[in-house]
């Protein structure tokens, strides 16, 4: 996976990236809001 | 869902790419906790959710939607959508309907419903009392919050999404 795009948000880092999908057999792309907290304590829930 | 039919079925399994592909990928990748996760969408975003939720018990502590389609068998959006997708059979269907679902006894995972009354699709695609009315009758935990005044758009998830991250987050903390 490629990361494409990071913008500064909320505290943390919204970040962009593609991928080659095998579900859907093209390439896709999906953002991540990671929380400060990710970045300091090191791990952070999902909600997608 | 899953698409069934061409030539849907090439790329269609937006189903199998929420629930496995995308987790897995980033649970891999990223500083995230392995298995806790919740699920929110909006409109048919929001049938998704519900949808992932409904059809995967466990798999998230937590499930929310602003404005979904809640039972697309009975709307014009999900009769032609899932005929295209699924195919003419309609008993392929109510796999992907979260009102059938909870009516054929899915396990309870808490669940939010955003809704606005001014909705421009309210009465002809999203159907929410057809699913309050299974939760009620299945004593599924449901709750429907009907916002006075708020469209389909943005500008109302905007108004309530904060809401609803602090919901989930209390049900991770919790787990």
């Amino acid at each position: 996976m490629e990361q494409i795009e990071r913008i500064r948000e909320s505290g943390g880092n919204l970040n962009r990236y593609t991928h080659e999908s095998s579900s859907c057999n093209c390439t896709m792309t999906f953002s991540v809001y990671l929380p400060p907290i990710a970045m300091t304590w090191g791990r952070a829930p999902v909600s997608t | 869902m899953n698409a069934t039919q061409l030539p849907w079925s090439q790329h269609y399994h937006m189903y199998d790419y929420v629930t496995r592909e995308l987790p897995a990928l980033v649970e891999a990748e990223l500083p995230l906790i392995p298995g806790l996760r919740s699920i929110s969408g909006h409109s048919m975003g929001g049938h998704g959710a519900l949808i992932c939720a409904l059809n995967n018990p466990g798999m998230y502590k937590s499930v929310s939607a602003f404005a979904p389609i809640c039972n697309p068998v009975a709307s014009g959006w999900g009769a032609g959508c899932f005929g295209a997708y699924l195919g003419a059979d309609r008993k392929q269907w109510s796999a992907w309907d979260s009102t059938c679902l909870v009516a054929a006894g899915a396990v309870p995972v808490p669940l939010l419903i955003d809704q606005g009354t001014a909705d421009e699709f309210l009465a002809e695609q999203l159907y929410p009392q057809n699913l309050e009315a299974a939760c009620r009758e299945q004593d599924f935990p449901f709750a429907l919050r009907m916002q006075a005044g708020y469209d389909h758009s943005y500008h109302f998830i905007a108004s309530f999404i904060g809401e609803h991250l602090a919901w989930h987050a209390q049900a991770l903390q919790a787990s």
